[in-house]
């Protein structure tokens, strides 16, 4: 290679792996604010004043969704294994919305401790399979 | 191979051929993926949109890294054709992107229950699409060809490290959007059944790609050549 | 034969979100395949018209 364009070749690689490092770093610096939502457990540690809206997601508990009959109000608890949280919500459920399946909830934390959700989105997994095939995975379990 | 002419003269003479061959693959894909597949055991029939939306995305972002590829080239040893890649890819990719992004919010809409949130993944993507649009922009406020080429060849460098951050901001951070289902590295999680028309379509939409490409760079080509030789002697015999 | 047609094209309710992408997806893909063809189109006519002159 000829010395000017082995010059150029260093110049472009100088400037790729600036950018690269330089990008990483910020990214580091807000890797928690890139963050969607928070964990049930972050939430009860970081005690978050009562009247904020945040984003909390996990898994929706077996068992825990409970509805009541002549309005769309419901309360059910999500978990990411470590601690749970009771959450509130009056609306409409999203197709996937299911128990043993994430949600990702918008809402603000009442004093009781209590999440009352004002949106209420389902996280798809990135599985998929025919009904026939879910079904006989089940009967294995 | 990195001649204008010479290319001129192949992508003219295959590409009769390799058009009819690009749509036909997507056809199939689709036809199967939309018709035949079977529906999903949780999401029913809107899980479909799978065989445009990740076939698209796909391409968004290895149209990208192309470009930084030639980019780097065309800052490196000045390749004229390089810079005709870049000029013709750019809104290729644009297009990919958006259709990843438009296809990604109807298929939110019922699943999530949302068609946008800023979370890292839809959010890096959105600025790939701005990325590309930037290009676009350059090219058609530059006038003098070399110092389009020269700019667009550096964004194009400087930004290839969203490549990466899209991929992997799955990973990284918590993200509405779902692991990736589609790799090379490791087993699919989706049956056979699914899978295979989902591979084809993604064939399928990299035959595309470089059909459009191969057209775009002959119109690019012709332009830039205008005055040679060669492009006064194609344009006369061929009227 | 027409039962089948019928359900792929409603797919349960969901099949407007999948025919709108689709459709949205053709649109892209055609019109940047007749962007190039244009401009090769227009070229030729300006160099017929040049060398008519």
């Amino acid at each position: 290679m000829n010395p000017l364009r082995k010059q150029r070749l260093y110049v472009v690689l100088s400037i790729f792996l600036g950018t690269a490092i330089a990008v990483l770093l910020v990214f580091q610096g807000l890797s928690k604010s890139i963050n969607l939502f928070y964990s049930p457990s972050e939430i009860l540690k970081a005690q978050i004043e009562a009247g904020t809206e945040i984003r909390v997601g996990g898994m929706v508990k077996k068992g825990s969704v409970y509805r009541e009959t002549n309005s769309l109000k419901l309360s059910f608890e999500i978990t990411d294994f470590e601690e749970d949280l009771v959450i509130e919500y009056e609306g409409i459920l999203p197709d996937l919305f299911s128990e043993e399946a994430g949600v990702v909830l918008k809402g603000t934390i009442n004093s009781k401790g209590v999440f009352v959700a004002h949106e209420v989105l389902a996280k798809h997994d990135e599985n998929y399979m025919p009904p026939e095939v879910a079904k006989t995975l089940k009967q294995k379990k | 191979m990195g001649s204008p002419p010479f290319f001129f003269k192949w992508a003219s003479r295959l590409l009769p051929w390799f058009s009819p061959i690009s749509f036909s693959i997507l056809i199939i894909g689709l036809i199967w993926g939309v018709g035949f597949a079977p529906s999903d055991y949780k999401q029913g029939d809107v899980y479909r949109i799978i065989f445009v939306h990740v076939p698209s995305a796909i391409l968004g972002q290895s149209i990208y890294l192309m470009m930084a590829i030639f980019g780097s080239i065309c800052l490196i040893w000045r390749a004229k054709l390089a810079g005709m890649f870049l000029r013709s890819a750019a809104p290729l990719g644009a297009s990919f992107t958006l259709i990843a992004l438009i296809s990604g919010a109807v298929w939110g809409k019922p699943t999530w229950g949302t068609w946008w949130v800023w979370d890292a993944r839809l959010t890096s993507t959105l600025i790939l699409f701005f990325l590309y649009v930037g290009i676009i922009g350059l090219y058609s406020s530059i006038d003098n060809k070399q110092k389009g080429d020269r700019a667009a060849s550096l964004i194009s460098v400087v930004g290839v490290i969203i490549v990466p951050i899209i991929k992997k901001s799955v990973d990284w951070w918590q993200t509405l959007h779902q692991p990736s289902t589609f790799s090379i590295t490791s087993s699919p999680s989706m049956t056979s059944d699914m899978y295979f028309p989902l591979l084809i379509c993604v064939i399928g939409f990299y035959f595309i790609f470089v059909s459009l490409l191969c057209n775009r760079l002959r119109v690019e080509i012709l332009t830039r050549e205008r005055n040679t030789t060669w492009v006064k002697e194609y344009l006369n015999n061929k009227v | 034969m027409l039962e089948f047609i019928r359900d792929l094209f409603l797919m349960d309710g969901q099949g407007k979100y999948v025919w709108f992408v689709l459709l949205i997806f053709f649109i892209v893909i055609c019109f940047n395949y007749y962007l190039p063809y244009r401009a090769i189109r227009k070229i030729k006519e300006e160099n017929s018209q040049h060398t008519g002159e």
